[in-house]
This record gives C-alpha cells, sequence and structure tokens, in this order.
C-alpha cells in the first residue's frame, strides 16, 4: 500500500510576483528619495497630522520616516502573499492585487506629502497641505487600483490542463498487531500573514508614538500566529487537532464518536470569512486552506471537518480504524 | 506521513519508524522543509516509548534526511529527495540480508568498497 504522492504547491511565477512586489517598492523608494532630496529645507521635529485649522501632530523625523517605510513594507508584503498564496481563489487574488497597487499609491503619496508640506516651513506648525493635494493622493489610489486590476492576470495560476476528480479515499489493510497514525500540518496562508503583519504593525506603532494601539495588534498579531498552523492526526484516538507548542489537543473526536469517513473538497467563495473554525446546524469544522478536507459523520448524526493535506490517506485510515478494531485484524477498509 | 509499525516484527521499532518517513519521502507524501511529528505526540499516537521514536529519528539524521534542532523538532533537510530515501531503504535491506547470512560488519563494508572500486 502506498499513499497518494501530493501535488506540489504552485510556485508563483516571476512576472506574478514583480507584479505584486514593485508598486510597494516603488513607493517605498519614491518615500526615501523625496524625503533625502527636501532633508535640509525640513522643520525638526515634522508636521505629520493636518486638520482644517493647519498642523496638529508632529512626530520627529527618522520616527515619520521609519513609521512611513514600515507601513509600506508591512501592507505590500502582507497583500503580495496573500495574492500569490496558494489555494487562493481567483477572483480574490485580483482583488487582492488591486488592493496592492491602491495601498502602495495612497501611503506612498500620501507619505511623498509629508515633507512637501513640511519643506521651508521655518517650525512644524507653520507647516500647510492642501486638501485637494490629498483628494489628489486618493484619485491616484483609484487609478493604480485599475492599473493593478488590468494586471493582475499575471497573478493567476495557469488552469488545470483537464478535469481533475478529488481523490477517493485511499484504502488501506491493517495487518494484525499493527499501530498506525497519519499526520499532518496545514496553516492558513492568511492567518500567517496577517499575524506576522499585525507584529510588525504594533512595532510601526510603538516607532510612531501611538503606543495605544500597539498593545492589541501585537495580542491578534501574537494569536494569529500562533493558531496560524495546526497538526492534524489520525490514530488509534481519533482525529486529533493540535496547536505547535501545545501539548493538550485542541480538538479530539474519539474512534469511538466516528460512524465513517470522507474526503471533501473545500472551496472558498472569498478572501475572508471562509475560514477558521466553522459550526452551523448539524456540522462544524476547522478550514484553515481551501482544497481536500477530511469529514467524519460522528455516531449522533453531526459531521465534523477539517481541512488538510492528503485527506484521502486520512479519510482511508479513519475508515480501517473505525471498521477494523485491532483484535479483528487483518482486514480492509477498501 | 502515514507511520505503521508492528511490535510483532523481528525489525527494531525505532528502524520501522525510520522506514516511514523512507517511504514518505520517495513516494512523493513528504518533501523537503516537512516537520515530522513532534516525538512525544508520535509515541502517543504508536503506543511506543518516546526514546524510540528519538532513535528513528537519529537513524534518519546519520542518513542525512532529517535536521535535529532543540526547540525546533525534526525537519526534513534538502537533501531528503526520493531517491536519496530509496538508497538508504536499499541500505537497510543490504544490512538486514547481510546480517541474515552471518556476515560481520567488516566483511559488509568489504563488499560495499568492493562494489566502489572501478572496474
Amino acid at each position: 500500500m502506498s499513499t497518494l504522492p501530493l501535488p506540489r504547491p504552485s510556485r508563483p511565477s516571476r512576472t506574478a510576483v514583480a507584479v505584486t512586489v514593485l508598486p510597494p517598492a516603488a513607493a517605498a523608494a519614491a518615500v526615501l528619495l523625496g524625503y533625502a532630496r527636501l532633508r535640509p529645507q525640513l522643520p525638526e521635529p515634522l508636521a505629520v497630522h493636518f486638520s482644517a485649522g493647519g498642523a496638529d501632530g508632529t512626530l520627529p523625523a527618522w520616527r515619520f520616516l521609519a513609521a512611513a517605510l514600515g507601513m509600506i513594507a508591512l501592507t505590500g508584503d502582507s497583500l503580495a502573499r496573500l495574492a500569490l498564496a496558494d489555494g487562493m481563489p481567483s477572483r480574490a487574488r485580483r482583488a487582492l492585487t488591486a488592493g496592492d497597487w491602491a495601498a502602495a499609491a495612497l501611503l506612498g503619496s500620501l507619505c511623498c506629502l509629508v515633507p512637501v508640506a513640511n519643506a521651508h516651513a521655518a517650525r512644524a506648525a507653520d507647516a500647510h497641505l492642501s486638501g485637494l493635494a490629498v483628494a489628489a493622493c486618493g484619485g491616484g489610489a483609484a487609478l493604480a487600483a485599475a492599473v493593478g486590476l488590468l494586471l493582475s492576470g499575471a497573478v493567476l495560476p495557469p488552469a488545470p490542463s483537464g478535469p481533475t476528480a478529488p481523490p477517493a479515499p485511499v484504502p488501506i489493510e491493517l495487518a494484525a498487531g499493527e499501530v498506525v497514525s497519519w499526520s499532518r500540518t496545514v496553516g492558513s496562508p492568511l492567518l500567517r500573514t496577517l499575524g506576522p503583519a499585525l507584529l510588525g504593525l504594533a512595532a510601526v506603532l510603538l516607532v510612531s508614538g501611538a503606543g495605544a494601539g500597539a498593545l492589541p495588534a501585537a495580542l491578534i498579531g501574537a494569536i494569529s500566529t500562533a493558531t496560524g498552523r495546526v497538526r492534524v492526526t489520525v490514530d488509534r484516538h481519533g482525529l486529533t487537532v493540535r496547536l505547535p507548542l501545545v501539548r493538550r489537543p485542541w480538538m479530539r473526536v474519539p474512534l469511538e464518536r466516528i460512524a465513517a469517513a470522507d474526503r471533501r473538497e473545500v472551496r472558498w467563495t472569498g478572501v475572508f470569512g471562509d475560514e477558521g473554525y466553522r459550526s452551523g446546524p448539524g456540522r462544524s469544522g476547522l478550514v484553515l486552506r481551501p482544497g481536500g478536507a477530511v469529514a467524519v459523520l460522528l455516531t449522533d448524526g453531526r459531521e465534523f471537518l477539517v481541512s488538510v493535506p492528503d485527506a484521502a490517506t486520512a479519510a482511508g485510515l479513519l475508515t480501517a480504524l473505525v471498521r477494523c478494531p485491532r483484535e479483528d485484524r487483518p482486514c480492509s477498509s477498501a | 506521513m502515514l507511520f505503521r509499525v508492528n511490535p510483532a516484527s523481528p525489525q527494531p521499532l525505532a528502524e520501522q519508524i525510520a522506514a516511514c518517513v523512507r517511504r514518505a519521502v520517495a513516494d512523493g507524501t513528504a518533501r523537503p522543509g516537512d516537520r515530522l511529528p513532534p516525538a512525544r505526540s508520535l509515541a502517543d499516537s504508536l503506543d511506543v516509548n518516546m526514546h524510540t521514536v528519538l532513535r528513528g529519528y537519529q537513524i534518519l539524521r546519520e542518513e542525512g534526511l532529517v535536521d535535529l534542532r532543540r526547540g525546533r523538532g525534526a525537519q526534513l533537510t534538502d537533501a531528503a529527495s526520493p531517491g536519496r530515501a530509496r538508497l538508504g531503504a536499499a541500505a537497510g535491506a543490504l544490512v538486514a540480508e547481510a546480517r541474515t547470512l552471518g556476515l560481520t560488519d567488516e566483511e559488509v563494508i568489504d563488499l560495499v568498497r568492493d562494489a566502489l572500486a572501478p572496474p
């Protein structure tokens, strides 16, 4: 008996990487160059927040530059990673690419505008930012989003060459006295991007002096990072989901509660809202990514589902373990 | 990754665990960079001693298939290619056959050295 070779995750093409990485890189370069050019004419500290009455918030110049570059890098990196993530639906890829371009244009132009508004001002209070310039930044971002949408075709992976049926559970034969265990890790592209991004945002907020917002960002970032990857195990205990570094199982369905197991295909209809722990009438599940999932029908008629690579082997082994108690072996799940 | 061990088998349990990882690498179900299950949870899962699992992982480390780091667990190395895993399995089979025939370690090494010598 051999298990099914896993399909290799499709690696993004160089063009796809360029389309998503170039906008934030160009925005960061523009901010850096603009700041370097105007540096001799800037007051210290810089005016960074403006209202109808004029400048009403300041930051030391190095803090402004660090926060601006950090925000552009974090936003660009997160959106690019999500747009290129394996298994992401095409519609979401297009939206994320457009968002990547829009965010780079908006953050880049606004952060370029700050030194321009401060240039030639003797002190920060004299700096002036026109509402028209801010509106122009918004217009530029909308235009960039349209360009990103037009170029988003480059981010889409090639379509499969033909219709492919999802693999059925792999039949597994268990020998007398044999002990078996199947285990895989599964990660959520969204949580694994969001977690580090929020931790980075917390650092940026600390640097820019907005310490109050840093704590919730760091907390949510840490939780997202910790729950962004789980290990799914099928063995004599049943179906178990564990978080890394935590000894106690997060979820466990004992073998005695399982009536049958099967492999299902989970599709995402959008980027946000489809993933995570989901519960509904008669069914619940942990969906961290689209694709194969092992589904178990419980003895009380409810269904529990976990998305995981190589779900066909997991479903086959669960079927074998349910049908073939250790004392009745050898027998087969087929 | 599927682990199958049989306590009734004459093959040591640690070697059976190592063989499962080699098989997974050879048939493409495990790839370089994949993390192996933590020794404690795999031991509980297979109803064996944790040191037995660690000994299995140690065998794989000596073959260059696994990187063992404190706090990071066991991870398949870049060298964990299907061909390398098949070669490790073949070497294991050679040693098992040699033991059956009653050959000493030196005699097995001489056999391999003779095979490596240019014709």
